[in-house]
């Protein structure tokens, strides 16, 4: 277990796509467990296993009002309802906000890292965070949803 | 009899004291001090229950309620006490004019967890009105029977309009006043001295009221019989004369060992509140200042809980010890229970802005409280520490809740919401 550095926008491994875990080994554990220092160290709400350099399809969140740690493995999103725009930073991007439209009830299916299979229904900012983390396992990136007077702003 | 002034002239604490120590959080040696000099007074119900007015206590809240000549409903003015006492007035005054008057009083001071005052010349008109046809035929002797009475029966404080003399009378009858008398002892007084020729008796006789009050440690609330019942007769020198009257009066009640309350106005412009304050506390030895408002304008009838209460803020500030509330109903008809409530919690929000003004202990903390749990959206705390939580409740369920976060005026644009969220995590990252 160790606090890792997070990749920041310009590593090429943000831009990948994570590949599923096939089968959840000692690695995806000790995976789950450097997110989870990393996570902690870094006081943000949700962290993506390529923001530590690991392409699977791995992540995790602090529940903000429970302060639980929830980890989904091979995540998909099977529900999303209405959406709002908000501000939204990322952890790959210091200092850096956008405004972006996200739904404000998702739920996801996974599996635990006891590869039980788990359906997660959240809403506000879990589900925001939910949709973040499911962007960074296809590579996709907040700047991808920004405008140009935002780039213009950050000169991006 | 204990006489609270004189043992506390001679040093001791009375039980009263510490009562009243322990329930205003203030040294009981400070209470003493003021009501051996005559700043502050002890009012006594029923043997166990005290209140303090003065100086450095909490400023005071009375609540008028009572049967007029026209509208005779006990049960509705013991609702009105209970209801008053609700809202945490610290004293009632039955000001009973119809029915039968003693078991009207007999009953409120029986019900009331909280001090009585009366205006015993009141039910002494009104009776010889009703004996005799007109109250020319009043004497003196029944003012003062009916004063000793009320002290009899248990009544704690009563409002005799002793500063009224004959050379008072004098000068009202040059008719500078816009609205004369508006106090109604002060205008029985005044016509029973232009009908009879005689001198006021409260005034001529006041030793007779001094021994009434030692016999039964009965509260003398020196009455205001020429305030100014209005803005042009405000400060003027009707009303500045019967103040150096009450000053000579309470100089002796104090040699007497005898306590003291001084009645004010009335109707004052705002600019004149510090100084009005000011010259009767000076003239009349800082004995506590009962204030009705003053208001501070004549142009509100409906809403005068508010124009009295913007005056008695201004005057708990300036250093006035004791507001008697002013209901809705003012100057139009008798109040009823939603006025008297409207009006004990005017009356109380004026005199806590007069507390925090003069540093009074425990005042600034109760704000302080109430802040933090607004910070939080925490409604419950809200409601306990509100000045009616009854109200608070009312108003906040008048409509659907659609978030127990934040009320509906801001709804999801709050800001004590917005920044507490910034605050607490700035912007999420993921």
């Amino acid at each position: 277990m160790s606090v890792k550095k997070i990749k920041q926008y310009g590593a090429d491994v943000l831009r990948k796509k994570s590949l599923p875990v096939e089968n959840i080994t000692g690695k995806t554990i000790k995976i789950i467990e450097n997110l989870e220092d990393t996570l902690k160290e870094s006081k943000g709400v949700g962290l993506a296993a390529p923001q530590i350099g690991v392409l699977q399809r791995v992540f995790i969140a602090i529940d903000p009002d429970t302060k639980k740690v929830i980890k989904i493995i091979n995540p998909q999103i099977i529900e999303s309802e209405d959406s709002e725009i908000d501000i939204e930073g990322c952890l790959s991007f210091p200092s850096i906000y956008f405004s972006i439209k996200r739904p404000k009830k998702i739920v996801i299916k996974g599996l635990s890292p006891k590869g039980k299979e788990i359906i997660v229904p959240v809403k506000g900012l879990l589900a925001r965070c939910f949709a973040h983390e499911c962007d960074h396992l296809d590579g996709v990136l907040i700047i991808d949803y920004a405008s140009k007077e935002e780039k213009k702003h950050y000169s991006l | 009899m204990i006489l609270q002034k004189i043992e506390a002239q001679k040093g001791n604490i009375t039980q009263a004291v510490k009562k009243i120590s322990e329930k205003e959080n203030i040294p009981a040696e400070k209470i003493s001090e003021s009501v051996a000099r005559g700043r502050a007074v002890i009012l006594n119900h029923k043997d166990s229950g005290w209140t303090g007015i003065g100086d450095c206590l909490h400023i005071k809240v009375n609540a008028n309620i009572g049967t007029s000549s026209n509208i005779i409903n006990i049960e509705e003015e013991l609702l009105k006490l209970k209801k008053s006492c609700q809202v945490k007035t610290d004293t009632v005054m039955d000001l009973s004019t119809g029915g039968d008057l003693d078991n009207i009083r007999e009953k409120i001071i029986q019900e009331s967890p909280v001090p009585i005052g009366s205006v015993p010349i009141y039910q002494a008109v009104v009776e010889t009105i009703e004996e005799r046809g007109s109250f020319k035929f009043l004497t003196a002797e029944k003012i003062f029977e009916t004063i000793e009475k009320h002290a009899k029966s248990g009544i704690s404080f009563v409002t005799v309009h002793c500063g009224i003399t004959s050379e008072a009378l004098e000068t009202l009858k040059k008719g500078t006043r816009q609205t004369g008398v508006v106090s109604r002892g002060g205008a029985f007084i005044f016509s029973w001295m232009a009908l009879t020729g005689k001198e006021n008796p409260l005034y001529e006789r006041f030793d007779r009221l001094i021994s009434i009050a030692k016999k039964y440690d009965l509260v003398l609330s020196l009455g205001d019989g020429l305030r100014p019942g209005c803005i042009s007769d405000a400060t003027d020198n009707l009303q500045i004369s019967e103040v150096m009257k009450l000053g000579e009066l309470t100089e002796y009640a104090n040699q007497e060992g005898v306590q003291v309350i001084i009645e004010g106005p009335g109707h004052v412009p705002i600019n004149q509140i510090f100084t009005n304050v000011q010259l009767v506390k000076n003239i009349c030895a800082s004995a506590p200042l009962y204030l009705l408002g003053p208001l501070v304008t004549d142009i509100a009838p409906g809403y005068d809980h508010i124009t009295s209460a913007i005056g008695a803020a201004v005057a708990g500030w300036a250093g006035a010890d004791f507001i008697c509330y002013v209901t809705p109903s003012e100057h139009l008809a008798l109040p009823t229970i939603d006025d008297v409530i409207d009006g004990v919690v005017s009356a109380k929000i004026a005199a806590h802005a007069g507390d925090i003004a003069r540093n009074i202990p425990g005042s600034r903390e109760l704000d302080d409280q109430i802040s933090q749990a607004r910070f939080k959206r925490d409604w419950k705390k809200q409601q306990a520490l509100s000045i009616n939580p009854e109200k608070f409740k009312k108003v906040r369920e008048s409509q659907e809740i659609f978030s127990e976060d934040v009320c509906n005026m801001c709804g999801k644009y709050c800001a004590m919401k917005i920044i507490d969220d910034i605050m607490k995590s700035p912007i999420s990252h993921f």
